[in-house]
């Protein structure tokens, strides 16, 4: 998959490296002082570089476990993120990534005993609920064969009930969950759309009947399943694509508990939009009916109401069991 | 168009006579040129290749085009005639490091190059060696996306041959035997090249002739003209009404109503 993969010195002999390493023997593999000279220099372009992304192995200096944004608090008291990787497998059109990073490499940071003595320390200096969500600037499970991210670090959450693991995905990669054992505070999230956006706007993904098939298979051997319906989109015909949508949901998951279910409708923040209709000047949907509310590029707020409220009620009305949180636009 | 920059003239020949470049230019920066490619000889050294490259860039109808650093260099292990893909230029001197864009290909090699003031005798050990590419690197990167940017070397002297056998009878026999390898890389790194924005065509710029659109309003105008484009693929134009009173700024306005008249209703 990487015919090229750059290695920071500091971790060129680290286990974890080796290993992904050892996957990709065809591989040019050049060295390279910090990612950030070659993720973060000014002149690239995003949309060419996810035609034939490159892998970058890196070290996670500082920063590892940040506060979240406001508005993706789920129930627990703290909440924090954290990413193991920068950038994602797929390429999904709506996807803020793509307007947040010059680049689109993936990098992975192999310095996971940093990030687990850093969860190990905000876990315990709280008795609070406390939730890390992993699927920020990636996807949790995409790249698990490779990163064995789960096996790394679900563990670490056994002892300590009150901290909370959010693996947020899209992915089909359920095969280390599923030799593993269950834990009650690892939420199995899977961002879910209709076919019809599936098809358009979510290239290189597994489909709907994927991702469903995955969640039941993980729920049967008793992970706990949420499920991100984030971001709702405005299309042609919405209320039929996303009525049947739902009811193809529930059709396939039948009416065993659900941890939570979210709703947000498309929004990026302005910067964020800008990068990404220079990327994809010809693509509708970062122009359909978008306009600049609570300094957010979203849909006109009355409009966005409409579509979460009816969301809302349509899933409450299959489901009135599960909570349903939603996810504003905020700044 | 692509540009290559390279040292010498014999480096060069075999290029210019396989894509029939024409001399073009004769000052400060000797350039051979056809509609989609061109060559610019720069000289000998990092400072000389820094200059060409600078002095390339000031046509900025180029900048969407590969931009390729070509020519000799010298190697430890490699066998002379490898074509290699410079995978990081590193400045001997400064310790600067760049990094080119890479396209894999079987017969190519992949890996890095140290730039040197002078020829050397000594080859570094895990690397390729030249006296331009640095030069190139340091110009190039500020102005032109990564993805377009590589450094070609064709491997002219080892441990073995040593660097006083390179004639420049032999760098232009290396070329001519490689000429179509390079050709393929170079249509393979196309592939990489980033699409470029839709500007107005001819018939929307003449629409507009006679408006005095300031800098910023044009700019709004070509977005909003995206903007229609997406939405609307087949058709050429919105049908807006506009009449000989219309300043720019009511043109804008009338523009931005249609096109958020375009989006679906629920």
């Amino acid at each position: 998959m990487y015919s090229i993969i750059y290695v920071e010195e500091s971790v060129r002999d680290m286990p974890q490296t080796i290993e992904i390493l050892n996957r990709y023997q065809n591989a040019a593999i050049v060295d390279c002082s910090h990612y950030g000279e070659l993720f973060n220099r000014r002149k690239q372009n995003f949309r060419t570089q996810k035609k034939e992304p490159t892998l970058i192995i890196a070290r996670k200096e500082n920063k590892r476990i940040l506060p979240i944004p406001g508005e993706y608090a789920i129930d627990a008291k703290h909440n924090f993120y954290f990413s193991h990787m920068l950038n994602c497998l797929y390429d999904c059109r709506y996807c803020f990534l793509q307007g947040m990073f010059r680049s689109a490499s993936h990098v992975i940071f192999v310095n996971y005993s940093d990030f687990k003595t850093d969860l190990t320390s905000h876990i315990e200096n709280t008795e609070d609920s406390i939730c890390f969500y992993s699927g920020y600037d990636c996807d949790s499970l995409a790249l698990d064969p490779i990163t064995d991210f789960t096996r790394n670090f679900i563990p670490l959450f056994k002892p300590y009930q009150h901290a909370f693991l959010e693996l947020r995905t899209k992915s089909t990669q359920i095969r280390n969950l599923l030799t593993m054992e269950p834990l009650p505070n690892i939420i199995c999230a899977f961002s879910l759309s209709p076919n019809e956006i599936v098809g358009k706007y979510e290239a290189k993904t597994p489909s709907l009947n994927a991702r469903l098939a995955a969640i039941s298979s993980l729920r049967d051997a008793g992970w706990n399943i949420a499920l991100r319906f984030d971001p709702i989109i405005f299309v042609d015909d919405f209320y039929t694509v996303y009525k049947q949508f739902f009811h193809q949901i529930y059709a396939a998951l039948g009416s065993r508990s659900i941890h939570s279910i979210t709703l947000g409708s498309f929004r990026l923040p302005k910067i964020f939009h800008k990068n990404m209709k220079r990327l994809y000047p010809d693509e509708p949907l970062l122009i359909n009916g978008l306009s600049l509310t609570n300094g957010q590029i979203a849909y006109e707020e009355n409009l966005e109401k409409k579509l979460i409220s009816w969301c809302e009620n349509t899933l409450k009305n299959l489901d009135s069991v599960t909570p349903v949180y939603i996810q504003r636009s905020t700044v | 168009m692509n540009t290559f920059i390279m040292a010498l003239k014999n480096e060069a020949y075999h290029l210019i006579k396989r894509y029939h470049l024409t001399l073009v230019v004769h000052q400060p920066f000797k350039v051979y040129q056809t509609q989609n490619m061109r060559v610019i000889l720069s000289g000998v050294g990092k400072s000389s290749s820094y200059a060409a490259t600078k002095f390339a860039l000031e046509d900025r109808e180029t900048h969407h085009g590969l931009w390729v650093n070509f020519g000799v260099a010298g190697d430890s292990a490699l066998p002379v005639g490898s074509l290699v893909s410079i995978s990081k230029v590193t400045e001997d001197d400064t310790g600067r490091s760049w990094y080119p864009y890479v396209k894999q290909h079987p017969k190519c090699y992949v890996k890095a190059l140290r730039t040197y003031n002078s020829p050397i005798c000594q080859y570094p050990l895990n690397s390729s060696c030249d006296m331009e590419a640095s030069g190139f690197m340091a110009a190039v990167s500020e102005a032109i996306s990564s993805e377009h940017i590589h450094v070609l070397k064709l491997i002219s002297d080892n441990s073995s041959s040593g660097i006083g056998n390179l004639t420049k009878a032999l760098m232009k026999q290396l070329v001519a035997e490689n000429i179509e390898l390079i050709n393929t890389y170079i249509k393979s790194a196309e592939e990489n090249l980033s699409i470029e924005p839709k500007s107005f065509p001819f018939s929307i710029e003449k629409m507009f002739q006679g408006q005095h659109f300031t800098v910023t309003q044009t700019h709004q105008l070509l977005e909003l003209y995206r903007s229609f484009c997406a939405l609307c693929p087949e058709e050429a134009w919105p049908s807006i009404e506009l009449n000989n009173r219309d300043k720019p700024s009511d043109i804008l306005a009338k523009l931005r109503l249609q096109i958020t008249q375009l989006s679906p209703k629920l």
